[in-house]
């Protein structure tokens, strides 16, 4: 195989390696979920009016202008179709294209996930390196048991806890709710600083004991005694070796954390009101509204893919042994 | 030039320029404080002014922790008992925060394994300049060309090019030329190189040490060399120091050790050494296991000492004079110990 | 003395549909007068807004907004009987016609008028939505002038008033509906007493006043009051009811009948209990053993004790349930409830008499299927120990709701624990539960002689003859027991204090131009 052809450059070929992989998961994904949707007990038009009006004329009209009179493998085929040419299909109970539905709530998770996975950084670096500096003094317990509460705790007491504190006694801030940021950037970080802190306190959490057990580990490594040799200071010693080369374990536990987020942000979002994505997958599953449900997987799924790309990326830049293996 | 291994010798008796290494009864121990038990205990050394001392003794006898605890570095739970260590006449504590300004510019180290020694991630450049810039005042770019002329020093090819380079991208032995160059970047007086051959095949062993010792006499630096291979002390070192179980054994120049050991431990020691044209099988190994902690009272190497008597186990024997200048720590030597050959 | 200003409002909150006065809004007993004109009231609900287009099949609570935006032919009055909406009056001309008089001067909040054509327009919009079955037996709808129509019906509707009540009988702008397609439901564009400025999914709902609103209140004041209505929707119960303590919120649509008692017990906060028209009730399947056998309907019937479980599962809030007519309707027999037949606590002996003459002394194993709601679960638990005193070994089967629909609709079950949330007009009740080839009858429960009566009760001129034939059709079918009635559920809803003018009509519709802000 080699010398035929024009010859690819590495990173497109692996390019097109990660684009086929990933139309491969999408359409799993996809049909997965189809099949799964229809599997579970529940007709959507019933649950849509309840009780209301179960008149059989009135529901059979309901399911022919959702489309769900149709053999189940043609709806199948006709929202692949659809998909393919970047239509996700309406929503059945609002008739709201699923792409808008689920473009509204994007923006909000992405934040939310964004802005919990900073605190989480911010609060996990410092505070694991703190730890592993001083591993086994009452600062390296105090911290370790921090991170302990912060894993084990769950969000919603963390949340309320913190509604109690800022929205409930100390008025600051308002309970819940969401204000789009272009709408007023004030209002958003109101809104979104409790929902980041609780999601940000139970990453911190998860976070601080990797960061620290690397430290550890890349402190009692042999080039971290080479650089002790050198006569560089400890400061130095800690955040430009150890840290530097913990970071990779780290980023690791990271990516993973970015997506368990995503399934934290469904309680997250539940209690703090913002219309996320989290809430927009629980709702329409409760609902039954099919395609939303299908169309908010299939970005969960592709956000899922782009995390793992995310992590690459990184440890290709954290450690150059990843860089060298590409070339191979 | 005698290595002066003796405590009973007042200091201002001797004449000339202070030693560049002095160690005076250093005792290591691991644990918590106040139930430490000791890996090293009473050892004392003197390396002149470009003197070249081997520590010799096997996994566990204290050689490596010796070197450690002189430069400050001892891993965490480890911690130095008592002693005292003076550098060019003057008493540090290597323990202490000065010592980050003497490590590196008046000390420096080679550790064993070169493939774990250097950073991973971060280029072969870049780690030089960290070791240039850490002492004096160099300028970024000055350091790089310092750099290069390191690399250039412990003859590594196309120096300028290779700046750039990550350690996975270096053999075994160019790394050590690398750490080399590293030691060498403030001509340090001392340069404590602990196994740095070992990790490495045999070609490029020799070369290494061939450059360790060129670079040393060039450099004028004063080299304290860890190791387990009395075959490399020969022809590098002038005098060698025997540990075992984290006491000394025996002390003296090289030559004399080498020829005479007077201790039953040397001589088994050298017992497992190969002539250069004998059968592999001929070895004989040294029966029985080191302990790695020091005992309380008696000889360490009792337990596996053919010559051992009630007293070696009971009561601990001091250095002294076996046959000048080489001294060593054995009950047994009037008894003829120093006579028995190395082989059964 | 706040305490007993609250208990006051719980009364006349809970009493709402029993007023005096000629119809709901020109009988309103106005708390909020023209003093307290104007404000923004958020309220909070519980899930998101889906559509708002009235001819979609949507969820209960988008008619909440419906109600709010779109007007009607006719409106709902005090003692839910029908009252003048956007048609100020009616005759029946004979069987198969009726005559509307539309109000005149009133615009859709595009501008264009409802006038005859619009209504017109508006008839077939519903004939052709998925309601459209309900009103099957409109032949056409014309014009008799610019505001008078007229409607011909194949056969005798004598709900008509009553469906065209219902919000998927809205009248909508025309000439919105046709600019908007399949987004109507985003934007809907009526004449009613507020109109939408934004709504965004899953977080907010806005309307504001419609200035040319034709309501008003007992003392001539224009309505609505206030200025604009937030619908925000909190899914969590708990932070819900932790904004409407900070003030976040103003109005809490639902609240949970365990919360109640906290709630009330905040002096900023009133709470609201209101009967509805609804049942939580046991569905047989009348052609299936062992309840094939009327005799084992009715021993269950009787061996139920409604009391305590209302007191046990919905901590007094809902009221005993003894017959299909719940007591906030027209039609309720105060004069004799249950038919003299059933009442709130249990009558063991009837029920083992019961079981003994359908042969079934030794008793007998049944499955309940019931949703996993928690006032169901715990119903559903009550009911098995109940029901062990007689001898029927009850298995529970909760299923999430999606689940029992299915069984529902499908008439899969045996024996089926759900709610309903009730209509307004007795007609819609009966015709749909107990008429052998009613909508809603998925027990299979089929009588002749009661589909007579129910047709005959829809049907007479009067309401005092038709409260007399539902009397007669409800002793009938408790006699048949095609369901065992527990409990009629309560609207629970809290506001703060200085939120005044709600009014409780049991429809499950809040009607948010009634309401003011002190």
């Amino acid at each position: 195989m080699t010398g035929k052809g024009p010859v690819l450059p590495a990173f497109a070929r692996s390019a097109g390696r990660r684009l086929f992989d990933l139309a491969v998961v999408m359409l799993s994904v996809a049909t997965v979920v189809f099949v799964l949707l229809r599997v579970v007990p529940g007709d959507p038009v019933l649950i849509l009016g309840g009780l209301d009006v179960l008149d059989r004329e009135v529901i059979a009209r309901a399911r022919e202008s959702m489309g769900l009179d149709r053999p189940v493998a043609e709806q199948y085929a006709v929202w692949l179709g659809n998909m393919l040419r970047g239509d996700l299909g309406l929503s059945l109970r609002s008739g709201i294209p699923v792409t808008e539905l689920v473009g509204r709530a994007l923006p909000p998770t992405l934040q939310l996930g964004a802005m919990a996975l900073l605190i989480g950084v911010a609060i996990s670096v410092p505070l694991g390196v703190a730890a592993a500096r001083r591993a086994g003094s009452p600062a390296d317990m105090g911290i370790t048991t921090f991170a302990i509460l912060g894993i084990s705790t769950p969000p919603f007491v963390i949340a309320l806890g913190l509604i109690y504190l800022f929205a409930v006694h100390l008025r600051l801030l308002p309970v819940a709710g969401y204000v789009a940021f272009a709408d007023d950037p004030l209002g958003n970080l109101r809104t979104m600083a409790m929902p980041a802190l609780t999601l940000g306190l139970v990453t911190a959490g998860v976070l601080v004991r990797i960061m620290r057990r690397s430290v550890i580990d890349e402190l009692g490594e042999d080039y971290v005694r080479s650089a002790r040799a050198k006569g560089v200071s400890e400061t130095r010693v800690v955040y430009r070796h150890a840290a530097r080369n913990a970071a990779i374990p780290y980023v690791t536990i990271l990516g993973i954390e970015a997506g368990v987020l995503l399934s934290g942000a469904i309680i997250t979002e539940t209690i703090f009101a913002i219309p996320g994505l989290g809430r927009l997958m629980i709702d329409n599953i409760n609902q039954r509204d099919y395609p939303v449900v299908q169309g908010a997987v299939l970005v969960v799924a592709l956000i899922y893919v782009l995390i793992n790309a995310g992590v690459d990326g990184l440890y290709r830049i954290l450690d150059p042994r990843v860089r060298a293996g590409e070339g191979q | 030039m005698t290595t002066e291994l003796a405590t009973h010798r007042p200091e201002g008796d001797r004449a000339g320029p202070a030693p560049v290494l002095e160690v005076r009864d250093l005792s290591v121990g691991v644990g918590r404080p106040g139930r430490e038990r000791s890996v090293v205990s009473g050892v004392s050394l003197t390396i002149p002014q470009g003197g070249r001392l081997a520590l010799v003794g096997e996994s566990g006898s204290g050689k490596s922790m010796t070197a450690l605890a002189v430069a400050g570095l001892l891993p965490g739970s480890f911690r130095i008992l008592s002693g005292k260590v003076s550098l060019s006449g003057r008493a540090i504590d290597p323990g202490g925060r000065e010592m980050s300004t003497v490590r590196g510019r008046e000390i420096a180290m080679i550790f064993q394994d070169p493939m774990s020694a250097l950073n991973p991630v971060m280029t072969i450049g870049w780690q030089l300049v960290e070791a240039i810039r850490a002492h004096g005042a160099l300028d970024h770019g000055a350091a790089r060309r310092r750099a290069v002329e390191l690399l250039e020093e412990v003859r590594i090819a196309d120096a300028a090019n290779r700046l750039d380079a990550y350690p996975h991208e270096f053999s075994g032995g160019m790394r050590q030329r690398v750490m080399i160059a590293m030691a060498l970047a403030h001509r340090p007086r001392l340069i404590i190189a602990d196994e740095p051959t070992t990790a490495l095949d045999v070609t490029t062993q020799l070369q290494i040490l061939r450059l360790l010792d060129d670079l040393c006499r060039q450099e004028g630096s004063a080299l304290m060399l860890i190791t387990h291979d009395l075959g490399v002390v020969q022809g590098t070192c002038d005098d060698v120091l025997v540990l075992y179980g984290g006491r000394m054994m025996e002390a003296g120049p090289v030559a004399e050790v080498l020829a005479r050991p007077r201790h039953p431990y040397t001589r088994s020691l050298l017992a497992t050494i190969p002539p250069l044209d004998a059968d592999v099988e001929w070895l004989t190994p040294i029966p029985g296991e080191p302990s790695a902690f020091t005992s309380v009272s008696g000889c360490p190497f009792a337990t596996r000492c053919s010559l051992a008597e009630d007293r070696c186990h009971n009561q601990t024997p001091p250095m002294r004079i076996a046959g000048a200048p080489v001294q060593a720590a054995c009950h047994m030597l009037e008894s003829g110990a120093g006579q028995i050959g190395g082989q059964e | 003395m706040k305490n007993l200003d609250r208990r006051l409002f719980l009364k006349t909150a809970g009493a709402g549909v029993v007023m005096a006065g000629t119809g709901l809004l020109t009988g309103l007993r106005s708390p909020a007068t023209a003093a307290n004109r104007g404000g923004t009231v958020v309220i909070g609900v519980p899930e998101s807004f889906s559509s708002l287009d009235p001819f979609r099949r949507i969820g209960r609570l988008d008619y909440n907004a419906v109600i709010n935006l779109l007007d009607t032919l006719v409106h709902v009055g005090a003692d839910a009987v029908p009252a003048p909406g956007l048609a100020e009056s009616w005759d029946r001309v004979d069987d198969l016609t009726w005559r509307f008089r539309l109000r005149e001067g009133v615009s859709f909040t595009d501008g264009t008028p409802v006038d005859a054509e619009a209504v017109i327009y508006g008839f077939a919009r519903i004939k052709e939505g998925n309601f459209g079955s309900q009103f099957a037996r409109i032949d056409e709808v014309v014009a008799l002038g610019e505001h008078e129509i007229e409607v011909r019906t194949s056969e005798s509707f004598p709900t008509l008033l009553v469906e065209l009540a219902q919000q998927y009988a809205s009248i909508v702008s025309p000439a919105a509906f046709e600019a908007a397609g399949d987004g109507f439901g985003r934007m809907p564009v009526g004449s009613g007493p507020f109109r939408i400025e934004r709504f965004e999914p899953n977080r907010e709902l806005v309307m504001v006043r419609n200035e040319g609103w034709w309501g008003r209140d007992a003392e001539g004041n224009a309505l609505p009051y206030l200025d604009r209505v937030i619908w925000r929707v909190l899914p969590d119960n708990e932070t819900a009811a932790l904004a409407l303590g900070t003030g976040d919120i103003d109005f809490l649509y639902t609240l949970p009948p365990a919360m109640a008692p906290l709630m009330m017990a905040d002096p900023n906060i009133t709470v609201s209990s209101g009967a509805t028209f609804g049942w939580e009730y046991l569905f047989f399947d009348c052609t299936r053993p062992p309840f094939d056998n009327v005799h084992a309907r009715r021993a269950v019937q009787f061996a139920i004790d409604r009391q305590a479980i209302v007191d046990a599962v919905s901590f007094g809030t809902s009221t005993p349930a003894t017959g299909p007519i719940t007591p906030s309707s027209w039609a309720y027999n105060s004069a004799n409830p249950g038919a003299g037949l059933i009442g709130p606590g249990a009558d063991l002996e009837r029920a083992r008499a019961e079981m003994e003459a359908g042969g079934l002394s030794d008793g007998f194993e049944v499955t309940i299927i019931h949703p996993t709601f928690p006032e169901l679960s715990a119903m559903a638990q009550a009911l098995q120990a109940q029901l062990a005193e007689i001898g029927i070994r009850v298995v529970l089967d909760g299923k999430e709701i999606g689940g029992v629909l299915d069984h529902l609709f499908s008439s899969n079950f045996t024996c089926l624990l759900i709610d309903w949330s009730g209509r307004i007009d007795e007609a819609m009740v009966f015709n749909a539960f107990f008429k052998s080839d009613g909508g809603n009858n998925f027990g299979k429960f089929a009588d002749a002689a009661i589909d007579e009566i129910v047709d005959a009760a829809a049907a007479a001129p009067t309401i005092e003859d038709r409260a007399a034939l539902y009397h007669e059709a409800e002793r009938m079918i408790i006699e048949a027991s095609p369901h065992a009635w527990i409990s009629v559920p309560s609207e629970l809803r809290a506001m703060r204090a200085n939120v005044t003018g709600f009014v409780n009509v049991g429809d499950v519709r809040l009607r948010a131009w009634t309401l003011a802000k002190g």
